[in-house]
């Protein structure tokens, strides 16, 4: 292996480079047959918190003749140093040249990362462009919840997963075992039968249609291999299916520092706004026996002293307490504490997750949001205000917790009115903390609000992002009515990036050369909002005769074409027309968990498909 | 309780670990072996594990002295073997020994540490530099603080400068203050020196504690036992 020492003298936090960690997965790259790097267009403290990333590394690693490693985005001080040695960027594990991998996967994650995974590409000697790749070139692969709009980003990937990878990625990575034993001549020969395996798209064999006015007007395969539409990849056996034990030890420390077990897959709330929600359908659970194993087996082989209970809605697991009871008597003066990142604004959630902090301040964070009934209504958040207040009286009260309230602002038929309800509530919980009688300290309640963006593949697809001028207004009215409350932090997130990540998350083919263009123009990990400038974004949309806004403010008919229509989640448009048109009556439709289900049409479900409300 | 110290070597690579990642690996690889590590009372328990005197990224190092706390008792060899199980080879313990729990904690007792600079030849005129280093009464060095940068005297903070000439390769062992009474780095007493040496490389060989006796390192072997200069 190359020493990497003046390299990584010359850089800030050099620990995101050195690689050989702990549970890392060391081989002679030259011994394996598919040689897989599996890519973050993030720093390695956020990648490493991935834990997609983590389950795909394990899974990979199990495979035969595989051997797959990690790379994550370098810094800028990093990019520099490689340019100017005329270093290409390497994986972590072997020091590998990225441009020497058999196959590159990225995982995506985050529309504001998309830059930085030209600049993995560029600094790892890959051609940008698909179409520039040539024999010798890896082949570069793209999943993640992304992939479900992969347009943005199509001319640059050789293939993208639609899916669950567990599914996907093993059959894949045979196919290209097959083609490379067969000599690995023509690219085009791979491509054309990986186009043929259910979850995998190849972008090369479609094009995209524009109407005279510059419409988009559809996708069109070119090629009798390119299904149409791309089925996406279900796994449908969670508690069998490879879950690694052996997690990736850090040196420095990472965003998400510790163990995770992943309770279950999928959401059954159904919260229009989220695209998580809709594109890991249908839920499906690990049992209590199983995850006891895993956490044992983990905190065994890590050392973390931290175990994460991990879902997209964790305190909607059926035996969460009986779970919690378990661990706790398991690893009972251990030193080991449980954490549950994702709760209901419901007393019973919050009371739950206090008592894995034994009454210390851990800071809670519950989101109602949205300000109003009505408008939690129309976006199916099911929980009343009587909730979110019990709720938060347990975190300020019963806990002396900080507690963090998440809310959203230009939610589809949002009025003034709704943004009064929203300061009312956080003056209703605010004193709720004073009574409390709590020290003086840092203010106890935060409230964060970020920009309603609309995504691909949900009943919202169909709204626009509210215009940037009326967002500042209504900024700046929550900015001055929250500073009247006593006690509140406020903590805002960037509109403009917002916008960026809305005109992304819609978009169609045409932004590719954007994107190429505010590389160029020096965007990079926009994701770190230090760096991020939506001046150089307007000049490369404008390169190319686009605005950015009006990509964000699309508000399409159900009858237009999108660009992501030949993406098949499962869920059928019907029902998203039909959640959509229950969200704009303010109509919420029952949790899958409940027994109701609303038919969204997704074959894989397991719960019980019933006439629910809603269908 | 049972506490432990015990001396880690920091080589190659893994000297761009920090300070606080040494520790948070540390505590993972006692975790791992499955040894009962001590933490403190209190709403937020931490474990009871420091090292002391912390080095700049980047310089090797045979001398990383940390203490840690146990609730179990464990013999020493098979403690240090478990250890080093868990541990990268660049990150070996080296020693380590039982002691008293009632002592005061490593970190408020380390008052020097000894460096070596290894130069390779030509060396005419080093060994007359370092002994106007050492005749001097003042050395000024440029120290960046958050906002602007200050002149601080290092004089007081060298204890000793001793050279060992083989001809081929000169060894310069620095003996220097550190803690929190205050200290000078290795670097800040090399750019004192003439710049036409070819420097190898830096080390820290040991830090040192002081007692009745003198000067010894937190595991007990003296000065002495490092460099063989006659005049610490
Ligand atoms: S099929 Fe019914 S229960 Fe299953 S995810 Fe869809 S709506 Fe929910």
């Amino acid at each position: 292996m190359k020493d990497i020492s003046g390299l990584l003298a010359g850089v800030q936090r050099p620990a995101r480079y050195l690689g050989r960690e702990i549970n890392s997965v060391c081989q002679d790259p030259r011994q394996a047959e598919v040689h897989l790097a599996l890519a973050y267009p993030d720093l390695y403290e956020v990648g490493m918190s991935h834990l997609g990333l983590k389950i795909l590394y394990e899974l990979a690693n199990n495979l035969p003749g595989v051997y797959a490693e990690r790379v994550f985005a370098p810094a800028a001080d990093l990019e520099g140093l490689l340019r100017e040695r005329g270093v290409p960027l390497f994986s972590l594990e072997s020091r590998t040249p990225l441009h020497r991998f058999d196959l590159v996967g990225f995982t995506l994650q985050y529309e504001l990362n998309y830059t930085a995974l030209l600049m993995m590409l560029d600094c790892g000697r890959i051609p940008l462009y698909s179409s520039r790749r040539e024999r010798g070139h890896p082949f570069v692969l793209g999943g993640g919840p992304l992939a479900y709009n992969p347009e943005p980003l199509a001319p640059f990937f050789d293939l993208l997963v639609i899916g669950d990878g567990e599914e996907a990625l093993p059959e894949l990575l045979d196919l290209y075992r097959e083609w490379k034993r067969k000599g690995g001549q023509a690219r085009e020969d791979f491509l054309r039968e990986a186009a043929q395996l259910p979850g995998i798209y190849v972008p090369s064999l479609y094009c995209d249609n524009y109407d005279g006015e510059g419409r988009f007007a559809g996708v069109e395969a070119l090629a009798p291999e390119a299904r149409l539409p791309v089925r996406r990849r279900v796994l449908r056996d969670l508690e069998g299916a490879v879950f690694p034990e052996c997690f990736v030890v850090p040196y420095m420390e990472i965003v998400h520092d510790r163990g995770v077990l992943e309770l279950f897959r999928g959401c059954s709330q159904g919260c229009r706004f989220c695209q998580a929600g809709y594109v890991y359908r249908p839920v499906r659970e690990r049992s209590v026996a199983k995850l006891r194993a895993q956490a044992g087996r983990i905190v065994e082989n890590t050392g973390f002293s931290e175990l994460s209970l991990s879902s997209l809605s964790s305190s909607d697991y059926p035996a969460i307490g009986e779970l919690i009871g378990t661990l706790e008597a398991d690893f009972f003066g251990r030193h080991l504490t449980l954490s549950l990142p994702s709760l209901r604004a419901a007393a019973s959630a919050v009371r739950l997750a206090g008592s894995l902090h034994k009454g210390r301040a851990a800071g809670v964070t519950i989101a109602p949001e949205a300000g109003t009934q009505r408008l939690r209504d129309v976006i199916n958040k099911k929980v009343t205000e009587e909730e979110i207040l019990e709720a938060a009286a347990v975190a300020l009260k019963e806990w002396q917790s900080h507690l963090k309230l998440y809310f959203m602002l230009g939610l589809p038929t949002e009025t003034m009115a709704d943004l009064e309800g929203m300061v009312e509530l956080v003056r209703k919980i605010s004193s709720l903390g004073r009574s409390g009688g709590r020290k003086k300290g840092p203010s106890p309640l935060n409230v964060s609000v970020s920009v309603f963006v609309p995504k691909a593949h949900t009943p919202f697809q169909w709204e626009p992002q509210l215009e940037m001028g009326e967002i500042l207004k209504r900024q700046d009215f929550l900015r001055r009515e929250l500073r009247r409350v006593k006690g509140v932090s406020f903590s805002w997130h960037d509109p403009s990036m917002s916008l960026l990540e809305a005109a992304l998350a819609r978009g169609d083919r045409r932004l590719a050369p954007v994107l190429e263009r505010a590389y160029a123009l020096g965007s990079r990990l926009d994701a770190w909002g230090d760096a991020f400038s939506l001046s150089r974004w307007e000049e490369a949309f404008a390169g190319e005769g686009l605005s950015a806004a009006r990509y964000a403010c699309w508000a399409p008919a159900y009858t237009d074409p999108l660009p992501w229509d030949h993406i098949d989640t499962g869920i059928s448009k019907d029902y998203l027309i039909r959640e959509h048109q229950r969200a704009l009556k303010g109509k919420i439709t029952p949790d899958c968990r409940s027994g109701s289900c609303a038919g969204c049409g997704l074959e894989e479900c397991p719960l019980p498909q019933g006439a629910g409300e809603g269908r | 309780m049972y506490r432990y110290r015990a001396v880690l070597i920091k080589q190659g690579e893994f000297t761009f670990l920090s300070h606080l990642d040494l520790q948070r690996t540390l505590i993972r690889a006692l975790r791992r072996a499955g040894l009962p590590l001590a933490y403190s009372q209190g709403f937020n328990p931490q474990p009871r594990l420091s090292f002391a005197a912390p080095l700049a990224l980047g310089i090797e190092s045979d001398g990383e002295y940390l203490e840690f706390e146990l609730t179990r008792q464990e013999d020493s060899e098979e403690l240090l073997a478990a250890l080093n199980r868990q541990l990268p080879p660049e990150l070996a313990v080296r020693s380590l020994q039982e002691t008293d729990p009632r002592a005061p904690f490593l970190t408020s007792l380390v008052e020097g540490a000894l460096y070596m600079a290894v130069f390779a030849g030509p060396l005419t005129g080093l060994a007359g530099a370092v002994q106007a280093l050492q005749a001097a009464a003042v050395l000024e060095v440029e120290r960046k603080g958050k906002n602007a940068s200050r002149r601080v005297n290092i004089r007081p903070f060298i204890y000793n400068l001793c050279l060992q000439n083989t001809g081929k390769e000169g060894k310069l062992f620095m003996f220097l203050a550190t803690g929190n009474k205050g200290g000078a780095r290795p670097d800040e007493v090399l750019s004192l020196l003439p710049p036409e040496y070819n420097l190898k490389q830096v080390r820290r060989l040991a830090v040192f504690v002081r007692d009745a006796a003198g000067y010894q390192t937190p595991l007990g072997e003296t000065l002495s036992a490092f460099c063989g200069c006659k005049e610490h």
